[in-house]
């Protein structure tokens, strides 16, 4: 393990750097019809009869973890001086780009009730309707991420590194992206991700949905 | 936009889709019914689920309904759908429908046999026949519209002709007499009353309509008349009617009854209780209840048990009692508002003053003598009534004697030979909010303490008539002096000054208790005459001078109607009065200073904007007197100082207590701040008792800046001057209008007061005396009496009491407002720096011993001052580059829509959504009709195809089999034309092959 630098050093590091891209990848996001008509987003808590009854795995439906990254990279004071771009990839394989200015709800019903809007809307405008704060794109999601870009992906499996030590080894001259896992379960695979460039080495041992929160807090030093 | 939406989506979507086909295909294989009815599995997955099928043909299972969105347990119709058995079905359909259509159009009519039963085979002949009658009579009623009012009476008209159509056998009628059950015998009539054969009922019951056939042999159980089929079923409507109106009829009878019956009953059983109730005993509901309350209140106290008396006399007793106790409330008298008390106050001092004229004329009553005796204590009235003075005085003598003990050693005034000290001890009294303190308190503090202060007071009773003459001496020594606290001429003050030290001497001599004769109505007086005056005819001494001011002033009081100017007037005349005897100094002024000071307080809240004038025109005087005490400095003239005269002085002090202090800015307290403030950068420093002004000055503007925390450098810079002077320091640090005389002795004494031991106290122990002076005007007026030759100060002593006041003054500052202010480094840096090199003033080898008081007084300043550098030093924030401001991307809350609900027409009217969904339905209608035309066509065109390709078919066997016919026979032919070698036969074959080959070419 690098040895941890001050955060000042970091600072300096981070400070004329490129737009930092994170992508949420495997993120369940899958609308149920209930039956009283209302549709839902998919979780393990409150629809596992229905998960029974369909034959799904309950551990694959985790919208919250989602939800608590979200919260925790767009509140970050990276995103708040506009240097992260996040984008999101559904299992079932549907991609969202996230505005930086997106204010995610708070609680977790929202939230679904948000995304459930924009599975089926495809677009989320802000309240005064000037903006549009969440879209559904086409894939794949190599077509947005910057030229000649860096890709760290995140694994449980991977070598531990200190948060602040990765952070001053990212490279000055070339833009970083993250790959972030939103799923209870499962890993990322280079398989899913051949862009991954660093993944071997860089494959970092942290939990998922509290991974968002040093990266993003270190990243924003 | 929306074919970007589509396009996006649907791209997004394919993907999806394609990624999902093979592992779909996976699970339908290896499936069974378990994922059968499940949506599809991705976003735009092209309704290619395919649930295995009966037939077996899993290309045959495909859904024609595309679902947009995956959405778990949401079913779509035609999602789930076989096609190939749909259109097989389809097919079945035309081929029964639309194909005999087909084969019939253009050929002979059909006879269709829509006879009753004629399908059935379990119908006999017999059963079919009657089935077909029924069904023409039906249709007869129908058509007729005779069945439709199917009333009673027509019927029992058609029973005898059914409906105008007569049953005949052989031309005669059925229902004739000569019936043909008469003519057999059969049916032969036992009863001769009855009709004979069939009578009516039988008919109706039994014939025609209503009863099946299965239902004719056996009778109803209900039916009590032995009626066949369901006869009580077919009620008329009248009868119906009827049937209701009886059977309500009866139920009425029956409840009447039933009701007459149970009145009897319960009559009956009145009349027996009756009887009953003489043999019941009862008990008394509230005798028992009272009983139980006095049980309960029996161990209680005597007032509980008093209201929860037993009886009911008990209880009368008391309330009679508790109304006979009056509770009413009594009003009190309002309370007075200051007007009133002051026409009050006024009323009184009337009163009193005509019983001393009574008294005085001899007109002495019993009414009279009670106010004799209220007029011969009125000096304890007034002290009465101004009990809280009296309080305060008292606290003022703990105080005094606090700072007594807290500092050791007394303060001796009689070293104090210049009268003008007074002043420099004056500024002492840092915290004594209350006027001085009366005399009797010197003698009391005399007695109560150290040994020095017994030989003062010893010495001020001894020199009290050798002081008077002093004054007067010296009074008039200085009477070509320059006016003093006022405007006044000079020499008219002078004499003034003189007039009002021998009265005040006069008074004092006389004794304490109030002049009895002293008249209570007084006149206001106007001048400065005038008041001493009134001094000299009533006043015995300064306690009846202090009443004198008080009943003037009582009286004339603004609030009880006095006459304005004239009051103006008289504040006035009592500031000159201040002023003055701030300047005679005399010990015995010391009550009427407080009488006049309380005066001028009083009065001030009374008429506010008129004492401002009048304070603002006395600063005036002194600004202009220090103008040209100024000016006649510059011009050499040394006699006169243009320091403030004690009695400005005394007024100075005054001044907060009158007015409000803190104030940002104040009509009269600033210009008072700003003349001190003048008066310590500008005045020269020549003598010592210019020192000792400026140190009382200082004080002043310190006391004046004190609470509000406002910052006066004029006070720093002389404190700064005055220590580095102490030190011996250059005189960079000194104020250019201190004389190097003055320094140089200042210096010397303070290197000697240094190295002196503590316990041989340099001369008179002055070190603790700033501190002690609160509150104690009279020893400073006492003090200050002593003329100019007595002025000797002990060698080192003016620089001893210079260096402790200034540390008293220093360490009051750094623990002020001051020591918090931004600044306080830069304002205590100096004399934190001063203070040090006074105390490096001694020589290093002839070391201050360890008991000097005096070093270690300045020792301890320095330490709290340092420490209080230090502590603004540690609250200083350092200053740090501010940071470049980065602006936050706004946050924005997103759109969400509340009870999102998925439907096609969101967001539209309903109206126009139902408008909408029907023209949607007419399409898809029309859509479909079109497409089933263009398949029945398609249907028939095949079949057309099919039948034209039948005949070819036959055709072309018959032609084939004609030609094979043909050819077999020219075969024959030619064989037997073979066979007899053209002997017997001959031709045959080359022409017919010949003539068939020509055809076929």
């Amino acid at each position: 393990m690098a040895e941890p630098e001050s955060s000042h050093d970091v600072t300096e590091s981070l400070r004329n750097k490129e737009v930092i891209t994170v992508v949420l990848d495997k993120a369940s996001l899958e609308t149920v019809k209930m039956k009283s008509g209302q549709y839902c987003l998919l979780n393990c808590d409150d629809h596992q009869a229905m998960m029974k009854k369909s034959g799904k795995n309950p551990a694959d439906y985790r919208p919250d973890i989602l939800h608590q990254e979200l919260l925790a990279l767009l509140d970050s004071p990276l995103n708040k001086v506009g240097k992260l771009k996040v984008y999101i990839r559904s299992s079932s394989n549907v991609l969202i780009e996230v505005n930086a200015k997106c204010r995610i709800p708070r609680t977790y019903k929202r939230f679904a009730g948000l995304m459930v809007q924009l599975l089926h809307k495809l677009k989320v405008r802000s309240a005064d309707g000037k903006a549009t704060l969440l879209k559904v794109i086409k894939n794949p999601v190599t077509r947005y991420l910057p030229a000649g870009f860096k890709c760290y992906g995140f694994s449980v499996q991977g070598t531990l590194y200190n948060p602040n030590a990765l952070a001053c080894t990212l490279p000055d001259d070339k833009p970083v992206v993250f790959v972030l896992g939103a799923m209870a379960a499962g890993h990322i695979t280079v398989q899913d991700h051949p862009y991954v460039s660093a993944a071997r080495e860089a494959m970092m041992t942290l939990k998922l949905a509290t991974t968002c929160v040093p990266v993003s807090a270190t990243l924003s030093d | 936009m929306g074919a970007t939406k589509k396009k996006y989506s649907e791209s997004t979507l394919g993907r999806q889709s394609g990624a999902d086909r093979g592992d779909r295909k996976m699970r339908k294989w290896a499936g069974g019914g378990k994922f059968r009815g499940l949506g599809p599995l991705g976003p735009g997955s092209r309704s290619t689920t395919r649930s295995p099928t009966a037939s077996g043909n899993p290309f045959d299972a495909v859904g024609n309904r595309r679902a947009k969105f995956t959405v778990l347990n949401k079913r779509a119709k035609g999602q789930v759908r076989n096609v190939g058995k749909a259109r097989q079905m389809a097919v079945e359909r035309r081929k029964k429908t639309l194909l005999v259509e087909y084969r019939a159009s253009k050929k002979d009519n059909v006879f269709k046999d829509r006879r009753f039963g004629e399908d059935d085979p379990t119908l006999s002949l017999e059963e079919k026949m009657l089935l077909r009658f029924q069904k023409e009579r039906q249709k007869r009623a129908r058509r007729s519209g005779a069945g439709r009012f199917n009333l009673e009476q027509e019927e029992e008209n058609e029973d005898d002709n059914y409906g105008g159509l007569t049953l005949t056998h052989k031309g005669k009628a059925l229902t004739a007499e000569d019936d043909y059950l008469d003519k057999d015998g059969v049916a032969s009539s036992d009863d001769e009353d009855k009709k004979r054969g069939l009578n009516k009922e039988i008919v109706k019951e039994l014939h025609f309509g209503g009863t099946r056939i299965g239902d004719r042999k056996r009778p109803l159980p209900g039916d009590e008349e032995g009626h066949y089929g369901p006869s009580a079923a077919k009620k008329s409507r009248a009868e119906l009617i009827e049937e209701i109106i009886a059977k309500s009829k009866m139920h009425k009878a029956a409840k009447a009854k039933l009701k007459d019956a149970q009145e009897l009953v319960l009559s009956q059983l009145d009349e027996s209780f009756k009887d009953l109730v003489g043999d019941l005993e009862f008990r008394d509901k509230f005798k028992s209840k009272r009983e139980e309350q006095a049980k309960t209140s029996r161990g209680g106290d005597l007032a509980t048990s008093g209201l929860l008396l037993a009886d009911n006399q008990d209880y009368d007793e008391l309330v009679t009692a508790i109304r006979g106790e009056s509770f009413a409330a009594k009003a009190r008298d309002r309370t007075k508002t200051p007007e009133e008390e002051a026409r009050e106050e006024r009323e009184k001092l009337e009163r009193l003053e005509a019983a001393r004229r009574a008294r005085m004329r001899g007109e002495v009553d019993a009414e009279v003598d009670s106010e004799v005796e209220i007029g011969g204590s009125s000096g304890e009235d007034a002290e009465a009534r101004s009990g809280e003075g009296g309080e305060s005085e008292e606290e003022e003598k703990e105080e005094g004697e606090e700072d007594l003990k807290g500092l050791g050693t007394g303060w001796d005034t009689d070293s104090w030979s210049d009268e003008e000290a007074t002043s420099a001890r004056l500024s002492c009294e840092d915290e004594s909010h209350e006027e001085k303190s009366d005399s009797s308190e010197g003698e009391e503090r005399a007695g109560s303490g150290s040994a020095l202060k017994d030989v003062k007071a010893r010495r001020r009773e001894a020199g009290h008539g050798k002081r008077l003459g002093e004054t007067e001496r010296q009074n008039g020594k200085e009477s070509g002096a320059p006016p003093v606290g006022n405007v006044r001429p000079v020499h008219k003050n002078a004499r003034l000054r003189g007039v009002v030290a021998k009265a005040v001497a006069e008074v004092a001599e006389e004794g304490k208790g109030v002049n009895p004769r002293m008249p209570y109505v007084l006149e206001c007086p106007s001048s400065l005459e005038d008041f001493s005056l009134l001094v000299r005819e009533h006043a015995r001494g300064p306690q009846d001078v202090a009443e004198l001011i008080t009943r003037i002033r009582r009286y004339h009081a603004i609030r009880s109607g006095g006459d304005r100017a004239r009051v103006h007037a008289f504040y006035d005349v009592l500031m000159r009065r201040l002023a003055c005897l701030g300047d005679a100094l005399t010990a015995a002024g010391e009550v009427e200073v407080n009488a006049i000071a309380e005066a001028l307080t009083m009065m001030a809240e009374e008429m506010p904007s008129a004492a401002a004038g009048l304070w603002g025109r006395m600063l005036t005087g002194l600004q202009a007197r220090l103008g040209k005490g100024l000016r006649d400095h510059e011009l050499g003239e040394r006699a006169r100082s243009p320091w403030p005269s004690p009695g400005a002085l005394l007024l100075l002090r005054l001044l907060p207590r009158v007015f409000c202090a803190t104030d940002f800015r104040h009509p009269v307290v600033t210009p008072a701040l700003l003349y001190m403030g003048q008066a310590l950068t500008q005045c020269p420093l020549l003598r010592p008792r210019d020192v000792e002004r400026g140190l009382f000055v200082a004080a002043l503007a310190l006391q004046y800046t004190e609470e509000s925390g406002r910052l006066m450098p004029e006070f720093f810079a002389f404190l700064q001057s005055l220590l580095a002077a102490l030190a011996g320091e250059s005189s960079a640090l000194c104020l250019p209008t201190l004389g190097p005389s003055l320094a140089e002795m200042l210096h010397k004494q303070t290197v000697a007061a240094l190295q002196e031991d503590a316990e041989t106290p340099p001369g008179p122990a002055v070190l603790g005396g700033w501190g002690r002076r609160r509150g104690n005007e009279e020893q400073d007026l006492d003090g200050t009496e002593a003329g100019p030759e007595e002025q000797e100060v002990g060698p080192s002593l003016l620089a001893v009491q210079c260096l402790s006041m200034t540390c008293h003054l220093v360490k009051r500052v750094c623990e002020g407002p001051l020591s918090r202010s931004p600044a306080a480094v830069e304002l205590f840096q100096p004399l934190v720096e001063c203070l040090a090199a006074v105390e490096a003033a001694v020589p290093k080898d002839k070391e201050a011993p360890a008991k000097c008081l005096l070093a270690s007084v300045v020792r301890e300043t320095a330490q709290r001052l340092e420490g209080a550098v230090a502590a603004a030093r540690g609250s200083r924030a350092p200053l740090i580059w501010r940071k470049k401001n980065v602006e936050a991307i706004p946050s924005l809350a997103p759109r969400i829509i509340d009870n999102f609900i998925v439907r096609r027409d969101e967001g539209l009217e309903r109206e126009a959504a139902r408008i909408k969904q029907l023209t949607r339905q007419v399409k898809r209608e029309k859509k479909g009709v079109m497409r089933e035309l263009r398949r029945d066509a398609a249907f028939l065109d095949a079949e057309k195809v099919r039948l034209e390709r039948e005949r070819e078919t036959v055709r072309r066997q018959v032609v084939k089999d004609n030609t094979a016919w043909l050819e077999a026979s020219a075969a024959d032919f030619n064989k037997q034309v073979k066979q007899a070698k053209g002997e017997t036969l001959r031709g045959g074959g080359s022409g017919l092959k010949q003539m068939l080959l020509g055809k076929r070419k």
